[in-house]
């Protein structure tokens, strides 16, 4: 039976807004390249201002590489779940769920992708995958967004 | 009236290169600002040829340029009224009169391109230039140009026809082998076409040069004088300076007193040569029936035998026999055996004096490009007609692209802001150079020095051949060590796997693919930039090879790595969401 992953996180007001801010406004047409900023940004908040690649993405590679290797019977519902649920990259209850919410379309548009690939460009896909969303977190321009995603966090709590 | 380089500027902001660089036509890969431009500046100079008024010109020039906006750019999302106010905008920045803007609106309504009996009443000269104009930029060659446009005569009403007969179309075609020297002798005719016919059109075309003209009651025909073609005698003192060879053994082989301007020895041609010249006659030449020898570049028979390393003389300032030398099979022969003491004339290893004019040719572009070898030739086609004054500015363009650096800032300004695209564009064309348009083959022809082999030249320039498409929105680009006439479907040849794809089914990933390949080299910048680390040229060249190797479908991710090319993406996304935003908020600045 096919769990339905899209389903499971359910989304309140405030990872409404952290998606909005993130740069997500209609999560059904969301394209690869929205779908890498978005993951970035959102890990920005990780970032301190000497953040190696591992401290960053480390969970989101994991992520990407189980779902890569999954077993022959198992379906691609069934995977992404498993992917989704290990290890979560943040402390927040809130943040984890949007990465989950961001993640489950990343693997899904990755599983995709990689089957017309042989597997050294799956692996060379996941790298620049894993590497351009750390590149997205740690540049520049990508700063505003951790302030921005704390002050969306500190409004939902008011609010509560 | 606009000028040319008005024209440019207006159409470069009209077609930024989402819309621009898409190819438009079905058959042939031909892009959509290429297109436009080239049918605008041929409906422009006719009517200028018909008619004094000056509104009607401008409503013929600007009807041109839009003639297909409405039609095509729905394959990039943008709807008939979209398209209108984004022409309207445009066009009242441009300072065009409200008047004329509403005029050429309606010519898109009507596709007067393909309908011109609708304006037979309203404006009879400008319908007719337009779609005199289209009808010869469709054309493959320009022997089909007349078959065309007498075919579709039906289309026109009496005003239209009336007119019409007063046009003479001709062809003037070179086909002898010598590419570079026919391009030479192109440029020389169409600047004694310009002096003979008052305000001729001369048209770059595949397998000839259309001339427009009117009241010619003769057909068309130009002389050329040999004459101009020739060295100064400074330059052939500088070759004999430089050359270890005798004063005596230099004479002999050289001849150098056929081939100095001003000497008043004729060269000898073969009687066949004529037959290559078609409305199109060489003058201070004579002719002789009867040839002993064959050229070993050409194969033409000549009468009058030079020795063949008098092509290295000019080319190189020595006879350097590996450069010149041509491939042979192996088939026993030794050339440099057979060319030995005075042997070369009894074996009939000899060049003709067309070929020694090539090479006076092809090292005039190399003191223009300022490189001392031409070990590669950078061919540049023109797919579909184009006028001979706007290929000339687009060559001038993509020889400044080449000549001078081009900073990242605007190959970005290309993809996000249309204004300040054109400007910089404009500000490209201003260096008058000789340009090498070879209308036999539809190319314009430059000379590329070797960094390395064939793939690290290819690697190294192929930023720069991106960024001549992206700022010129001619394609395809060729590179290769002689020119040569074979089109494929593709953006750049020789091109990797990854890149090989059909311009023709891949509509709309065109201008992307263009940004991308005009900074693959920088790809690695940012992170070598938090590393600490430089990179000098031979790594950009390993950069650029290694991201070539890269699957097609994987593009998106490589712009990602870089923050230039996530402006990019970002710059698209907006395009595609709110073209007219896209417009506006870069025009009303």
């Amino acid at each position: 039976m096919a769990l339905q992953a899209s389903k499971i996180p359910q989304l309140e007001s405030r990872i409404k807004r952290v998606l909005e801010v993130v740069g997500v406004r209609d999560l059904d047409k969301l394209s690869r390249e929205d779908l890498l900023l978005a993951m970035g940004r959102l890990l920005s908040v990780k970032t301190t201002p000497r953040s190696s690649i591992h401290e960053v993405v480390k969970e989101l590679r994991r992520a990407l590489e189980l779902a890569m290797k999954m077993p022959l019977k198992m379906s691609v519902d069934e995977a992404i779940v498993r992917a989704i649920y290990t290890s979560p990259p943040f402390d927040s209850d809130a943040l984890n769920s949007v990465y989950r919410v961001l993640l489950e379309k990343l693997l899904r548009d990755t599983i995709n992708r990689i089957n017309e690939l042989g597997p050294m460009w799956r692996k060379r896909l996941l790298n620049l995958i894993v590497e351009n969303v750390y590149n997205i977190a740690v540049a520049q321009e990508t700063r505003e967004y951790k302030e921005k995603i704390f002050e969306a966090l500190k409004e939902g709590l008011e609010v509560k | 009236m606009p000028s040319l380089r008005e024209l440019v500027k207006t159409s470069l902001e009209l077609y930024p290169p989402f819309i621009g660089l898409v190819c438009w036509k079905y058959r042939v890969a031909a892009s959509a600002l290429y297109h436009s431009l080239s049918v605008s500046t041929i409906a422009s100079s006719i009517a200028e040829l018909l008619t004094e008024d000056l509104d009607e010109i401008d409503i013929a020039t600007y009807s041109g340029l839009i003639h297909d906006y409405y039609q095509k750019c729905s394959s990039v999302g943008l709807t008939a009224e979209r398209s209108g106010e984004i022409i309207k905008m445009v066009l009242e920045e441009e300072g065009v009169r409200s008047n004329t803007i509403n005029e050429v609106l309606e010519s898109a309504n009507y596709n007067i391109a393909e309908n011109p009996r609708i304006w037979a009443g309203k404006h009879p000269i400008a319908s007719l230039s337009i779609w005199l104009a289209d009808t010869i930029a469709g054309a493959t060659s320009a022997f089909t140009v007349q078959n065309n446009v007498i075919e579709r005569l039906n289309r026109l009403g009496e005003s239209q026809l009336k007119a019409f007969n007063s046009l003479n179309i001709g062809v003037i075609s070179i086909t002898i082998p010598q590419v570079a020297l026919r391009s030479y002798m192109y440029s020389l005719a169409v600047k004694k076409l310009m002096e003979k016919y008052e305000e001729a059109v001369p048209i770059v075309a595949r397998d000839g040069l259309v001339v427009i003209a009117r009241d010619v009651e003769e057909p068309l025909t130009v002389d050329i004088s040999v004459d101009e073609i020739r060295l100064e005698e400074e330059v052939i003192n500088a070759i004999r300076g430089s050359l270890k060879a005798k004063e005596k053994t230099f004479n002999e082989r050289f001849k150098p007193c056929k081939f100095t301007k001003g000497s008043s020895e004729k060269l000898v041609l073969d009687e066949s040569v004529k037959s290559l010249l078609l409305n199109l006659s060489l003058l201070d030449i004579s002719y002789e029936i009867t040839s002993l020898y064959k050229c070993i570049f050409c194969g033409l028979p000549t009468p009058d035998p030079i020795h063949p390393a008098s092509v290295g003389y000019v080319l190189y300032g020595r006879s350097s026999m590996e450069r010149w030398n041509p491939k042979m099979p192996a088939i026993g022969v030794n050339l440099n055996r057979l060319m030995q003491q005075r042997r070369w004339l009894k074996e009939g290893i000899v060049a003709c004096p067309l070929c020694v004019l090539d090479a006076i040719t092809i090292r005039r572009d190399m003191a223009q490009t300022g490189i001392r070898a031409a070990d590669y030739f950078l061919q540049l086609y023109f797919p579909l007609p184009t006028h001979y004054i706007l290929a000339a500015y687009l060559s001038s363009i993509a020889f400044s692209i080449k000549t001078r650096e081009v900073s990242l800032e605007d190959v970005i300004s290309a993809a996000t802001s249309p204004a300040k695209y054109a400007e910089f564009v404009v500000s490209l064309g201003q260096k008058e150079v000789m340009p090498l348009i070879d209308s036999t083959w539809a190319m314009n022809i430059t000379t590329v020095r070797a960094e390395g082999g064939d793939e690290e030249t290819f690697a190294s320039l192929l930023p720069c051949l991106a960024r001549i498409i992206l700022f010129t929105g001619v394609y395809p680009i060729k590179l290769s060590r002689k020119p040569d006439p074979s089109i494929e479907n593709k953006l750049i040849i020789p091109v990797h796997p990854l890149y090989d794809y059909e311009l023709t089914k891949l509509r709309s990933q065109t201008p992307l693919v263009t940004i991308l390949l005009s900074i693959i080299d920088r790809l690695n910048d940012e992170v070598a930039q938090r590393m600490g680390k430089e990179i000098d040229a031979e790594d950009r060249v390993r950069i650029a090879l290694k991201y070539l190797k890269y699957p097609f479908s994987m593009y998106k991710d490589l712009f990602l790595r870089q923050r230039v090319g996530r402006n990019v993406v970002e710059a698209y996304k907006a395009f595609r969401e709110d073209p007219i935003r896209f417009f506006s908020s870069t025009l009303n600045k």
